[in-house]
């Protein structure tokens, strides 16, 4: 800004300074929201035995069961199965760990998949909004964390299952858009479950471009299980290709067969020819020597001592 | 009369508060909830589910709750700060994490 100041450029230190108000006010934002979201939460209202009590049985006609795991410490109930977007996710246990609750702990409870549909690109992420068993409470984060400070265990896991229940679009961990879709290894894109062909050799699902189908058994194989004829430049898998019987090289089996020496057009060709040349009528060619003539001792080359 | 007004909305709070004998559940929560509509909200009294018209009584538990909490992303850098400074509190402090 200065340097524009300085230039005398008006228009540009007035987009500056616009800028910088902008920022600065989304600067003020964040940091309330920061200040709001590391401020201690205030119990005015410590449920009471009794109220824990009330919450047990209301949660027990809420979810159709609480379990108490009295051994590992541990209250925990199931979720209905829950469809987001036409994603069916299953049901999920809210697990809350009593000993982690009691001693102020942040991660005191975790969100299990129990019929679990994950993301097909990430398999950690159960339900748009869980990844390795934590939920990321977004808008309920507050509330959660108060119900939790207060002792409200209906209120808590109701609140958990109302995240549970509801998708947003902006902030997920995977999109439901997108939630069967996984990354071809070879081509990298993303594409829908029902798009990937298995290879018959290596097993690995590559989707459908990247996939060939060989023309000798009509099989899908991937690009590295595939070698190409060295006649006619087709992709064929291992087991439909042989060797040329003169310089081994790769030849699918329409190519062997249409030669009955076994050998690749390339060798075919030289086979025919020496046998043209060598037949009945023909002139006798003149073989050159195998061995190049030894010079004479000194030219270009040093004696060497005995 | 005072009952206590559970408000699961936003930041969440729990305390109690005073109301007019007779008060409906309908007036409570447009007195607590000026902008917003009650059919986005789960209403309970006393745990229980009420109707709109359901007059309070002295002591009662008013819980309100968004049917829609959408979730986010959790910041990937933070999540793995706060569960190291948990891992290096509960090696710290055995005995109260444990």
């Amino acid at each position: 800004m200065e340097f524009a100041q300085r230039r005398g450029w008006q228009e540009a230190v007035r987009l500056l300074c616009q800028r910088l108000q902008r920022t600065l006010r989304q600067c003020e934002g964040e940091l309330h929201n920061l200040a709001r979201r590391i401020e201690p939460v205030r119990p005015e209202h410590q449920a009471t035995a009794a109220d824990i009590c009330r919450d047990l049985m209301a949660l027990d006609e809420e979810f159709g069961g609480v379990e108490f795991d009295r051994r590992a410490g541990t209250l925990s109930v199931c979720t209905e199965s829950i469809e987001l977007d036409g994603v069916l996710l299953g049901r999920f246990r809210i697990l809350l760990d009593l000993a982690d609750l009691a001693s102020g702990g942040m991660l005191c409870y975790s969100v299990i998949a129990l019929e679990p549909n994950p993301a097909a690109c990430n398999p950690s992420v159960t339900h748009p909004h869980v990844q390795d068993e934590a939920l990321c409470e977004g808008q309920g984060h507050t509330a959660i964390r108060t119900a939790l400070a207060q002792r409200r265990l209906l209120d808590f896991f109701q609140l958990v299952a109302g995240v549970l229940r509801t998708y947003n679009e902006d902030g997920p961990f995977c999109s439901l858009d997108g939630w069967s879709d996984s990354e071809c290894p070879d081509c990298g894109e993303l594409c829908r479950d029902g798009r990937f062909l298995c290879c018959m050799t290596c097993d690995d699902r590559v989707c459908e471009d990247c996939s060939y189908s060989c023309p000798g058994c009509e099989k899908d194989f991937c690009i590295r299980c595939t070698a190409l004829c060295q006649d006619c430049d087709i992709a064929c898998c291992q087991n439909c290709l042989s060797k040329c019987s003169a310089c081994r090289r790769n030849l699918c089996a329409g190519c062997l067969e249409s030669r009955p020496d076994q050998r690749c057009s390339r060798c075919h060709v030289q086979k025919s020819e020496s046998n043209n040349a060598g037949g009945p009528g023909a002139a006798p060619s003149v073989q050159e020597p195998a061995v190049a003539p030894l010079q004479p001792h000194g030219v270009g080359q040093a004696p060497l001592p005995a | 009369m005072k009952i206590l007004l559970i408000n699961n909305d936003g930041g969440g709070f729990a305390d109690y508060v005073e109301v007019d004998p007779d008060t409906t559940v309908l007036q409570l929560f447009n007195r607590h909830m000026k902008f917003a509509q009650p059919e986005h909200f789960l209403i309970r009294v006393n745990r229980l589910p009420c109707t709109a018209d359901q007059a309070l009584q002295e002591g009662d538990r008013v819980s309100i709750t968004p049917t829609r909490i959408e979730g986010a992303r959790r910041n990937r850098r933070s999540c793995g700060r706060a569960r190291r400074n948990l891992n290096a509190f509960a090696l710290a402090c055995p005995g109260r994490h444990a």
